[in-house]
């Protein structure tokens, strides 16, 4: 089935269909969920949340781009999640877990470097307003189009690339504070 | 250390307002050009670029996470409070307006049967009810201040009024004069001042000629305590005896020569007692329990529905 199929039959509410759209956007809900909370805890209970309102609210969508839409609630559910952090915060960074390279083509050192450097971008991206740090994981990290981030974030696309520029121009701050920029140049060149 | 490339502000703040968009090549070709021809001036907006780019760098780097667990939702059936509690909501909603209702209704004393508006006298009238014959040993609520119509089948309807009077007032009949029956008639021009006749029928002559009137009653305010007769003598509602279990009231002519005492049984204390006792009616005792019920199978049933909506989620983690 493709999607409108799946979402129109989610709208009369067949729970399979829905589970296979979930099924379709859970990975990259639950990436944008863990880059805005930096907690994997919190960004699995963002990630059910979010999924738990789209079928809720199933009915409303009215046709655009599903993935804007699944983005747009994966965003609000973050907030909710932050504002519970905020309450009783637990976000151990260190123990941030990354996934070990599937091809381990790296020596031991390079994956440390590559995880240190992770945390340190990670937490970086902490530092960053809601709004900058969204805009930033979704063009940069996860590759999505200006359009497509101005869906996903209910703005404009002026508003999409003044966010960018500013969460970008905050980010580098932090890096060259971080000294991660000076020493990535070094190792492209 | 950006800053010590600092160059005339104008140019370079405005390239690198657009530098994000330039990473991305997003910008229209004219502005492309223009931010290639600043930069290959301008050291310090290449260096600028140069760390944007570095920082996109490092952003594309970060590898993709996976989530430990699935995150579709589980069928449940579909709860009973689910169906019920709407209706419970309706149904809680239109007992709470019933009871507002119910108070309200009492509050403007609907439920003191018999009294209707009586437009003339701008007061509530008590009704006894049509075509009941008064007989000695009758008694009534008198309602003070206003109408109250009794009836006779001989005569028709009677009004008798208690003004300024501060509560209701029982009368009884059997304590009129002892060998007869008042009766009153409201009998005075609509334009004038109502007033309302006393008047006193002996045994055997109940025909409306005969009637002896024994005194007015006048409604205005100044004299409300005043009666005259039909033959000119003045009586006054002199007083109120209260005893052990009956008020008298006690109307005198202006002469002192008559004395009529009417009975008014202890109405006062016991209509204050009854207010004090009576302003919750059975029905609404029953309309706050039913509110109070409903209540509580409203909590009960949402916080059912909150278990059951974490039970909905799937955890599994296959």
């Amino acid at each position: 089935m493709d999607e409108i199929e799946l979402i129109r039959a989610s709208q009369d509410g067949d729970l399979d269909s829905f589970n296979e759209l979930v099924r379709r956007y859970q990975k990259l809900a639950y990436n944008v969920a863990f880059r805005m909370l930096g907690d994997t805890q919190a960004a699995e209970d963002a990630t059910q949340e979010a999924f738990f309102s789209a079928w809720r609210n199933i009915r409303r969508f009215r046709g655009g781009s599903f993935k804007a839409w699944v983005l747009q609630i994966t965003a609000n559910a973050s907030r909710d999640q932050l504002r519970r952090l905020k309450r009783r915060p637990v976000v151990p960074l260190e123990s941030l877990p990354y996934d070990p390279p599937s091809v381990s083509t790296e020596s031991p050192e390079d994956y440390a470097i590559r995880k240190e450097i992770g945390e340190h971008v990670q937490r970086g991206l902490t530092t960053l307003s809601h709004e900058q740090r969204m805009a930033v994981i979704l063009c940069d990290i996860q590759g999505l189009s200006y359009e497509e981030v101005a869906e996903a974030m209910g703005c404009s696309l002026g508003t999409v690339k003044s966010r960018l520029s500013r969460g970008r121009t905050h980010l580098r701050d932090y890096f060259v504070k971080m000294e991660l920029i000076p020493t990535e140049l070094r190792h492209n060149k | 250390m950006w800053q010590a490339f600092w160059r005339p502000k104008n140019e370079c703040s405005r390239t690198r307002d657009v530098l994000s968009g330039y990473v991305d090549r997003g910008l229209s070709p004219e502005e492309t050009a223009r931010v290639e021809e600043h930069l290959s001036r301008c050291q310090g907006c290449r260096e600028e670029l140069e760390s944007l780019r570095a920082t996109v760098a490092l952003l594309h780097r970060l590898p993709e996470v996976t989530p430990s667990r699935r995150f579709a939702l589980a069928p449940v059936k579909p709860m009973l409070g689910r169906r019920v509690l709407p209706a419970l909501r309706f149904a809680a909603a239109g007992t709470a307006l019933l009871l507002v209702l119910a108070f309200a209704a009492d509050w403007t004393g609907l439920f003191r049967g018999g009294i209707v508006s009586n437009p003339r006298f701008g007061a509530d009238t008590l009704d006894f009810g049509g075509n009941e014959m008064i007989e000695e040993g009758d008694s009534f609520w008198v309602v003070a201040g206003v109408v109250n119509s009794l009836s006779d089948n001989a005569q028709g309807s009677m009004d008798l009024v208690v003004p300024n009077h501060t509560d209701n007032v029982y009368v009884a009949v059997d304590s009129l004069v002892d060998d007869g029956v008042i009766y009153g008639a409201m009998e005075s021009d609509p334009d004038e001042v109502p007033q309302i006749a006393l008047m006193r029928v002996d045994e055997g002559t109940a025909s409306g000629e005969d009637l002896e009137k024994l005194a007015v009653v006048t409604a205005s305010s100044s004299e409300e305590h005043r009666f005259s007769t039909n033959d000119g003598a003045t009586y006054y509602w002199s007083s109120i005896i209260e005893k052990q279990d009956a008020s008298y009231l006690n109307m005198l002519s202006s002469d002192n020569s008559e004395l009529y005492s009417f009975n008014l049984k202890a109405a006062k204390k016991e209509v204050i007692a009854a207010k004090e006792t009576d302003w919750l009616r059975p029905l609404e005792y029953s309309l706050i329990g039913l509110v109070a019920v409903l209540g509580v199978a409203m909590a009960a049933l949402w916080l059912r529905q909150r278990r059951a909506r974490v039970i909905e989620v799937s955890d599994s983690k296959n």
